[in-house]
């Protein structure tokens, strides 16, 4: 994706975003609600056009070919919108007419414990997007694009999808999906890219991410302490109710400890930033 | 294709039998009284006369009760019939595209491997084929009725007429699908056809009350739609053949651009 840029009227949802995904990640995509996540990934679905740069998927321009790029491309959708009139097993007849026969399925519709021949109106959120994600994975596609393939899903059938999408990775296939659960992509994430206002503010591999020297804590002096006293230029305190402070510190310890020495310290603790607090930290930036 | 063309129809099957059978129903009920009306049709006339002929023509009722076919003109084809047509078609349309947008299926059909212009092809044919299915009962069908109930009738009365529904029909239709592919919400397809039809009916009888406002009937599609010329006289003029195709194949390739150029975000 090269400088893909998405106005919408006066509204800028997606500001200029750049980032490769290299065959066989499993790329989590990641911001907070109305960041541009779904219009990115609508965007690379052609369902909305541009309003500049390019989107490049297997050597393919993402507008001008994607009649023959969506033979390879297994979607799922934020919302689950399906035919409530329909069967699940008529969804799947319907798309298989196009995408072909999968020998996944009945595999698929066993380890999600589907029933298909219940009608779509009577299925609980759980089962329409089980549903779905069996629809993104018919056919044989490369490259699955799921925008939170998880849902409305208990934590075990949470795992047998990640359990899945780890086969479909290690088979050569591709995942692009976004979430808000951090926990899914320190799970089965290799890299991520992180989305706000429109603008990307990183994209790493997990294990760079998480070993970003980040770290976050709390101190509470005997003195009144003014924030102005503690400003350092690579740490954020937050003043507490009880006359103490949060803090993040991004890089070197050497400056804080430094300006917080020349206090009474009454209180303190000290931890590595967890990927959520990393995430947090991205977001609140 | 083929396989959007049978599930718009499919998901559609009960309206479609509802408004397939319900005038078939009708016609067959205008048919089967027909001789009963037939001989107090001189009462009838006699009624007809008193009132003013610009009254008459403003309703659709041209002429008197001759035969089957000016019966039928003044009692279903010239008002009622497009009065049923109309929502059958506007439902039609706004099923074909605006409300997938509204459902969010649109995404499911995007996400397929078929080039958009095709997508919207197959709920067009498919709503085409409704149609004809439509001229089917609603016109056709008479001719069988007729020979049932031992009526005099030419049965080119009612090809020009299934003809001339036809045009006018595709024409509504097309404009319909122009809408739908416009709008994201069914509400303002439906507003918009029916405003825009209504509006044209209102012309066409303001421009037979007033001879200052005439040419306002060229501005009306039922001004083209003439069933009584189809039914009685066999006559289609020049001017409906090029109105109807005209503005159905402008509304039609202006729908595939617009369906392939848009952006659609449910």
């Amino acid at each position: 994706m090269d400088n893909l840029i998405k106005h919408f009227g006066s509204v800028k949802a997606v500001a200029g975003v750049s980032f490769t995904v290299q065959e066989g990640d499993i790329f989590g995509f990641l911001g907070p609600n109305g960041a541009g996540k779904t219009t990115t990934i609508r965007c690379l679905m052609d369902f909305i056009r541009p309003s500049a740069g390019k989107i490049t998927l297997f050597g393919k321009d993402a507008q001008l070919e994607s009649v023959s790029l969506k033979n390879d491309i297994g979607y799922l959708s934020s919302d689950t919108h399906l035919y409530n009139k329909w069967t699940g097993l008529e969804h799947i007849k319907y798309v298989q007419a196009f995408k072909g026969a999968s020998p996944l399925l009945q595999p698929l519709i066993k380890r999600l414990n589907y029933d298909p021949t219940r009608r779509v109106k009577n299925l609980s959120t759980g089962n329409k997007q089980k549903l779905n994600f069996i629809l993104a994975l018919l056919g044989k596609p490369k490259l699955l694009i799921l925008d939170e393939p998880t849902r409305g899903l208990d934590p075990i059938l949470q795992n047998e999808v990640y359990l899945i999408l780890q086969e479909f990775q290690q088979q050569g296939g591709t995942v692009f999906f976004s979430s808000h659960n951090m926990a899914e992509v320190e799970k089965i994430c290799t890299r991520t890219a992180i989305i706000r206002s429109g603008k990307l503010v990183v994209v790493e591999n997990i294990t760079d991410l998480k070993g970003r020297n980040i770290h976050i804590g709390h101190v509470t002096f005997a003195e009144k302490v003014t924030l102005p006293e503690l400003s350092i230029k690579n740490v954020k305190f937050v003043a507490e109710k009880n006359a103490g402070y949060s803090f993040t510190i991004t890089g070197e310890l050497k400056d804080f400890f430094k300006t917080i020495g020349r206090y009474t310290i009454t209180d303190f603790d000290l931890n590595h930033a967890s990927l959520e607090d990393v995430f947090l930290n991205y977001y609140k930036k | 294709m083929v396989t959007i063309f049978w599930r718009t129809l499919w998901d559609k099957k009960y309206t479609l039998l509802a408004y397939w059978g319900g005038e078939f129903i009708m016609v067959w009920m205008y048919t089967a009284l027909f001789p009963t009306i037939d001989k107090i049709s001189s009462s009838y006339n006699q009624i007809l006369e008193t009132f003013p002929h610009s009254l008459l023509e403003a309703f659709g009722f041209e002429g008197s009760f001759t035969g089957f076919a000016s019966y039928l003109a003044a009692e279903h084809y010239g008002i009622i019939w497009p009065i049923v047509l109309i929502p059958f078609l506007a439902s039609l349309a706004g099923a074909a595209i605006t409300k997938e947008i509204e459902d969010g299926t649109i995404e499911l059909v995007l996400a397929l491997p078929v080039a958009r212009w095709k997508i919207f092809f197959a709920k067009y044919v498919a709503g085409i084929v409704a149609l004809l299915l439509f001229l089917l009962f609603s016109i056709l069908s008479t001719i069988p009725m007729a020979y049932l109930y031992h009526i005099d009738f030419a049965a080119e009365s009612f090809y020009y007429m299934a003809l001339l529904g036809g045009l006018f029909g595709w024409a509504v239709y097309s404009f319909g699908m122009l809408l739908t592919v416009l709008f994201s919400e069914r509400g303002k397809v439906y507003m918009i056809l029916g405003g825009t039809l209504v509006v044209m009916y209102f012309l066409k009888i303001v421009a037979v009350l007033s001879e200052n406002l005439v040419n306002l009937k060229y501005l009306s599609f039922f001004y083209y739609f003439n069933a009584g010329d189809a039914l009685i006289q066999h006559i289609i003029n020049a001017e409906t053949y090029w109105v109807f195709i005209g503005i159905s194949i402008v509304c039609t390739i202006s729908a595939t651009i617009w369906f392939t150029k848009r952006d659609v975000a449910v």
